[in-house]
């Protein structure tokens, strides 16, 4: 096969390896149809990105100021009392909210995984549903699934004389009620468990039998070894988005609190880091702040996943196939 | 001969580019509103597209493109960079921040000289919420104020013969009438503060309580607020605490102005709402034979405040006069009397005399007639406008709503609100 790189001697005898014309027009033509995507990246990505740096150390309020504030964008940000309250709200949903998800979804997608029972597809079908219902309904209908005295899993809970606290009202409550609709919607994860369970071997599973092994040792040994790829992008994937926490907390804390544009909720209890950057951005017009609230969470979000991929790197095994 | 040729080609491109603006083509204006679309011919963001329609039909040289069912998050976006949209719905207390920052054009000669506009055809108090430092930078489309819907039965049976008329009777009044069930559950709420919301505005205003001092400088933390907000958390107290008092808000909140509304239902003896909900609530009654004055009636506050929907003109226009054009026209006497019928014909408050007026003759509820008689004699007060006022109402939201939910003391909550409203006006000063 004719290679595509040319070793050309210089006249003092040196070697220097050069591209061939074919290579460099198949090179050209190359990056034309990665063109689109390219030009894409670097207008709606990049550019952004790098703007939203530079307004992190101005005081541009989106109309007529865009100073050069140097650092005092990040040494309000440490003084405001309300940026550490956003961020305990945040984390809390993230830390909890993450495996609790996690552990549901593959939950799930082990029992959906079942070959020998009629009906497994109507039953994916079904699970997936709630993914499909657009966020704003679902934070609606959950409005009433939560209420603290009419609604339906308090109901449920005062069939067992367990008395239900005020999801939506009580501040200790309205995070988890939060939490228990995002596990509702945990179809796209499930889906994901499903195919990944799908692609461990069956032989694994035989041999293991053959060797005496029951179906808790199975999963533990076999199922979940074999999974951690996808678990761990899993849990980067939903780290990162429960970092981003947003439109439910928009729509419960906007008809819990009633109070004027992007409320936090009872006691501030659903203020949540994107929630607090949004009133500073577009209801008080601080972008510049706004800015450096995202680069911070930026920074936060590039931290916490490293740690997640640091720690998942002995767990984590990629040798299946 | 070549280069000559190419030469008129090009200059023929240009021409040909260039003759539809050369022309005396239509100027477009463009409007946003914040109505939600609607099939029903007679709701607001229908009338404002027949307003419109009308227009084109009779002008030639600017034409309206009016586009409903926008948000504050839409304009806010597109007007930092474009002239587009020209003119724009918002709520009367972003005009101020947006006026301070060069956004929306200075409309006060426009207002001022327009002798066909009519400004003192508005309600008086109206121009406060428009105006910053004596400059309109806003023009009223809606006038709203608030009254309290109540049970007379539930009243009586808590020995009040009377509606209270201070704030002080309304207090004992809402705590004689406030019932808790042995388990410490609502039996029946007297008055609920923060019910259907948190309003920042409404009971300052109701004890006579000011925002800013006599030079107009911040003051939050004084006793005519701290008696406002004593009043909230003494009901909010008596309701059972923070928790049970928002869980029966949130409860109710879907049941306003329909037949399961606690007032009308008995569960309440009192409770707070917006002049436009004043006609379904009482054709509700209606569906429920109650009788006016006997199982359900409607009264003012002794103060009462003023707030309303505003549109405000983008300082990158290009067209300012045509768009100040269209703006008198949408807001003028004929189309305010035309919107002043609502939506299903319940009657809309305009902030134009002469559209109140005309309620007067329309097939409307007796409260709503009585409604636009009251706007039109009342004292009515409004916050305090400056280019803060936004920061200064989310910080009124916030550290009150910790005071209520018992995280934070109430000389603390206000002083958090001073320090942050007076950094707010030292930021836009």
């Amino acid at each position: 096969m004719k290679s595509n790189v040319i070793v050309e001697r210089a006249p003092d005898g040196s070697a220097r390896l050069s591209v061939s014309a074919r290579q460099r027009r198949f090179n050209r033509i190359g990056l034309m149809f990665a063109s689109p995507w390219i030009i894409g990246f670097l207008c709606f990505t990049i550019v952004p990105v790098g703007m939203a740096i530079y307004y992190s150390f101005t005081n541009y309020d989106l109309f007529s100021r865009q100073d050069w504030v140097w650092f005092q964008n990040y040494v309000d940000i440490f003084h405001d009392r309300y940026i550490w309250k956003s961020l305990g709200n945040t984390m809390y949903v993230t830390l909890i909210g993450t495996p609790l998800g996690q552990v549901v979804a593959l939950a799930l997608a082990l029992l959906l995984n079942q070959r020998r029972i009629k009906g497994i597809p109507v039953f994916r079908t079904l699970f997936y549903l709630p993914t499909l219902v657009p966020i704003v309904a679902s934070s609606m209908l959950f409005m009433w699934v939560l209420n603290g005295n009419h609604g339906l899993l308090n109901t449920v809970l005062g069939w067992f004389g367990i008395p239900g606290p005020y999801w939506l009202s009580d501040p200790k409550f309205t995070k988890m009620a939060l939490i228990i609709m995002d596990v509702w919607r945990c179809g796209t994860g499930m889906i994901i468990y499903l195919a990944a369970l799908r692609s461990v071997p069956e032989t694994f599973y035989e041999a293991a039998e053959l060797d005496g092994a029951g179906p808790v040792r199975r999963f533990f040994s076999i199922t979940l070894p074999c999974i951690s790829p996808t678990i761990e992008f899993q849990v980067v994937m939903s780290m990162i988005s429960h970092f981003q926490y947003f439109t439910q907390a928009y729509v419960f804390a906007s008809l819990t609190d009633m109070s004027n544009g992007a409320g936090g909720g009872p006691g501030n209890s659903m203020l949540f880091y994107c929630l607090y950057l949004y009133r500073k951005a577009f209801l008080q017009y601080k972008m510049g702040y706004a800015s450096a609230m995202a680069v911070l969470l930026a920074i936060i979000v590039i931290v916490a996943t490293a740690i997640v991929m640091y720690f998942s790197e002995k767990s984590v095994n990629y040798d299946v196939e | 001969m070549k280069k000559l040729f190419c030469l008129l080609l090009a200059l023929t491109m240009v021409m040909s580019l260039a003759a539809p603006v050369m022309a005396d083509d239509p100027v477009t204006v463009t409007v946003w509103t914040f109505q939600a679309e609607s099939e029903e011919p007679t709701a607001e963001s229908n009338r404002f597209l027949k307003l419109a329609e009308d227009w084109n039909a009779e002008h030639d040289d600017i034409k309206i493109e009016l586009v409903n069912a926008k948000t504050y998050d839409n304009v806010i976006t597109a007007i930092p960079t474009s002239g587009t949209p020209d003119i724009f719905q918002m709520n009367w207390e972003y005009a101020p921040g947006l006026a301070a920052r060069g956004a929306i054009l200075d409309l006060t000669d426009y207002v001022e000289n327009d002798a066909e506009f009519d400004k003192d055809d508005f309600l008086p108090a109206i121009w406060n919420l428009c105006s910053v430092d004596g400059h309109i930078y806003s023009i009223p489309f809606t006038a709203s104020t608030t009254y309290i819907l109540y049970n007379p039965k539930v009243m009586a049976a808590h020995n009040w013969d009377h509606f209270p008329e201070t704030m002080e009777e309304m207090l004992q009044c809402a705590l004689d009438c406030t019932e808790l069930n042995e388990d410490g559950t609502i039996k029946t709420v007297g008055l609920h503060p923060t019910f259907p919301w948190h309003d920042t505005v409404l009971w300052p205003v109701a004890f006579g309580a000011d925002w800013v001092d006599e030079e107009g400088n911040v003051n939050f933390n004084n006793d005519g607020i701290k008696e406002a907000y004593s009043f909230q958390m003494q009901l909010i107290e008596a309701l059972g605490g923070y928790n049970q008092a928002t869980a029966w808000g949130t409860d109710y909140y879907s049941t306003r102005c329909t037949t399961t509304d606690p007032v009308l239902t008995g569960e309440a003896a009192m409770r707070f709402n917006g002049d436009a909900g004043l006609a379904g609530f009482e054709e509700s009654a209606d569906q429920l034979d109650l009788v006016y004055g006997e199982d359900y009636a409607i009264a003012p506050l002794p103060t009462n405040m003023l707030t309303g929907g505003v549109f405000a003109i983008n300082a990158k226009t290009e067209n300012p006069d045509a768009a100040w054009q269209v703006m008198a026209y949408l807001n003028g006497k004929d189309a305010m009397a035309y919107r002043a019928e609502g939506g299903y014909g319940r009657g809309n408050f305009m902030p134009r005399i002469s559209a109140l007026q005309a309620l007067e003759d329309m097939d409307v509820t007796e409260s709503v007639k009585t409604a636009a008689a009251m706007l039109q004699s009342a004292e009515l007060r409004s916050f305090p406008m400056s280019g803060y006022v936004s920061e200064y109402l989310t910080a009124i939201s916030t550290y009150m709503g910790e005071y209520f939910a018992g995280n934070l003391s109430l000389d603390d909550a206000c002083a958090e609100v001073q320090a942050e409203a007076e950094a707010a006006a030292a930021d836009i000063s």
